[in-house]
């Protein structure tokens, strides 16, 4: 065995290296964008921010370290930049650092590592009663507005954004059981 | 498991904001970002994601190393971005509107503009008057400013594309060496004017800067003007990737312009200065091991650079005559530092397009009392 390369073989580029490593890691960046963002029309802006910088700084990666808990810190400060140019505030430090432990939980460092937590999401969407799994269909999925929800469901909207709330709970503790949350 | 609950959110009656309205729970909103992203995310729409990633490092790429040669064939591009700008503000539009104003800016055009520096308040506190002067462009090498000092006292410092001129406030005028260059940072006994064309100005606002459509610009207030703001970015690769001899030639922070969308006429520009005082060490700037740097404070130009003098260090002259350099004339005329060595910039400049539309055409001439300067010996 030898770590010789054949001749035909050559070094990928770093573009090709970073298209890998955009690939791999992109869901989860978002996921971790919008936990600490929420404003949608932000979040684009700052994921392509966040990308763009990670490429202008990719010899400065340490390979031996995470590359996606890489990522989220320059995520973090690319946030906070918008936000403070827009004179909002996202999260502070504290909130940060909780988010980011949600997430080192959640990250298997790869996309198909990434897919299988969200298997385990579906699986806990599927655990839940049913008020609640019909509560996270009709907001996430549907995307219908709460007072759409309050008027159907004969709920105040309080009630809905309760339910809606306890919903998220209890798929929390789901996930916290079986390992992928923190 | 972390628990905390806290009020952190994002200003409220936000439309953009989730309608699960997730709470502060670090948690909460975790489930709730994990949730919006199985829902609403596909392959397809990830792909994309990607893929506009993908183009950009590409383009940036290209831009590297063709900027010279794109900025003179997709000028015709960059106005037809300006244009769009209107109906779709992106932050690459807003640069291109950039461009092109610095394009507008560099024409043989006369114009005028009402320049207010507030410089940076003493050590004391005490907060210096405001310093007024107005600049006269023609282009890049016939410029010529008239600084308004206390009590009636004017300067006058010109170049009429051969040689740069200085009219003195006690009306004594001379002529400095026919290749000094146009000073960038003018000298005053109360601080320092930023002078120059406003092409070279615009030019400045290259990758460096995060350059943005805005609403709520404080420069142009309500004029239904286009608003840009420049900024620069606190991230660790900007500071990293910027040359100090851009942060020299130019180190303000913010920089809101107000465009005129139809000419791409630069109407009003204002730039804020860092407000801390020392320069860097030696004068390099790289990445910050601690990350970046609150608001992005930035230092002075180093020593050894023109810039700024230190605020209050310096007193007009007896009589308004300036004495002979404590350290000699400078090769190519250059200014050496200000005694006592540079402090931090005023804390803003603010360049404003009056109505003026022409200029008599031996207006940049040296007066005809102008005598050649000789240096001290």
């Amino acid at each position: 065995m030898t770590n010789q390369r054949a001749p035909h073989q050559r070094e990928p580029s770093a573009h090709e290296v970073f298209e890998v490593l955009a690939r791999d890691h992109a869901d989860h960046l978002l996921v971790f964008l919008r936990a600490v963002v929420r404003d949608r029309s932000m979040v684009d802006d700052v994921f392509q921010e966040t990308m763009m910088v990670a490429w202008r700084r990719l010899a400065d990666f340490d390979r031996t370290r995470s590359f996606g808990a890489w990522l989220r810190g320059i995520g973090s400060r690319v946030a906070m930049d918008f936000a403070g140019r827009r004179r909002m505030i996202v999260a502070d430090p504290t909130m940060l650092q909780e988010i980011e432990e949600h997430s080192v939980a959640f990250d298997g460092d790869h996309a198909q590592a990434f897919q299988t937590r969200m298997g385990t999401l579906d699986d806990c969407i599927e655990r839940l009663p049913t008020d609640y799994s019909q509560m996270v269909q009709m907001v996430y999925r549907a995307e219908l507005p709460l007072r759409t929800i309050a008027v159907n469901l004969a709920l105040t909207e309080e009630a809905v954004k309760k339910r809606i709330q306890r919903a998220r709970a209890l798929l929390g503790e789901c996930l916290q059981r079986k390992g992928v949350l923190a | 498991m972390p628990t905390t609950q806290r009020s952190l959110g994002m200003m409220s009656n936000n439309p953009n904001q989730s309608e699960s309205n997730s709470n502060d729970a670090p948690e909460d909103r975790f489930v709730d970002a994990l949730l919006t992203h199985k829902f609403t995310e596909t392959t397809e729409s990830m792909d994309a994601r990607i893929n506009r990633v993908l183009r950009a490092v590409e383009s940036q790429n290209n831009r590297n190393y063709s900027i010279r040669k794109w900025q003179w064939w997709a000028l015709p591009i960059a106005a037809l971005l300006a244009i769009s700008l209107l109906v779709m503000p992106t932050t690459s539009s807003a640069s291109a509107v950039v461009r092109s104003a610095a394009k507008v800016a560099s024409k043989s055009v006369d114009r005028q503009y009402q320049v207010v520096l507030m410089p940076k308040a003493r050590r004391d506190g005490e907060q210096p008057p405001p310093i007024l002067a107005t600049l006269d462009v023609r282009d890049s090498q016939h410029m010529r400013i008239t600084i308004h000092y206390q009590r009636g006292r004017t300067e006058i410092r010109g170049r009429d594309g051969e040689t740069s001129w200085e009219q003195r406030p006690d009306g004594s005028a001379v002529i400095a060496d026919h290749d000094l260059p146009w000073p960038r940072w003018v000298e005053t006994p109360d601080g320092s004017l930023l002078v120059d064309s406003m092409a070279a100005m615009l030019e400045d606002l290259d990758d460096s800067y995060d350059i943005v459509k805005v609403d709520d610009a404080e420069a142009c207030g309500q004029t239904g003007l286009l608003q840009i703001r420049a900024s620069f970015p606190t991230s660790e690769p900007a500071l990293a990737n910027t040359s100090n001899e851009k942060v020299r030639r130019n180190p303000a922070e913010r920089i809101e312009m107000c465009i005129d969308p139809k000419t791409n006429e630069v109407i009003r520009l204002e730039m804020f200065f860092p407000s801390n005082d020392g320069p860097p060490p030696d004068g390099q700037r790289g990445p910050r091991p601690d990350g970046p740097r609150a608001g992005g404070e930035r230092g002075p130009p180093p020593d050894g650079e023109r810039g700024p003098p230190p605020d209050g260090q310096r007193g007009p002259p007896p009589n308004g005559h300036r004495g002979p350099r404590p350290d000699g004339p400078r090769a190519g005329g250059e200014r050496g530092p200000p005694r006592g060595g540079p402090l931090g910039p005023p804390q803003s400049i603010s360049f404003e397009r009056t109505d003026t539309k022409s200029f008599p055409s031996n207006w940049f001439n040296a007066p005809a009392n102008a005598v050649e300067e000789i240096p001290p010996q």
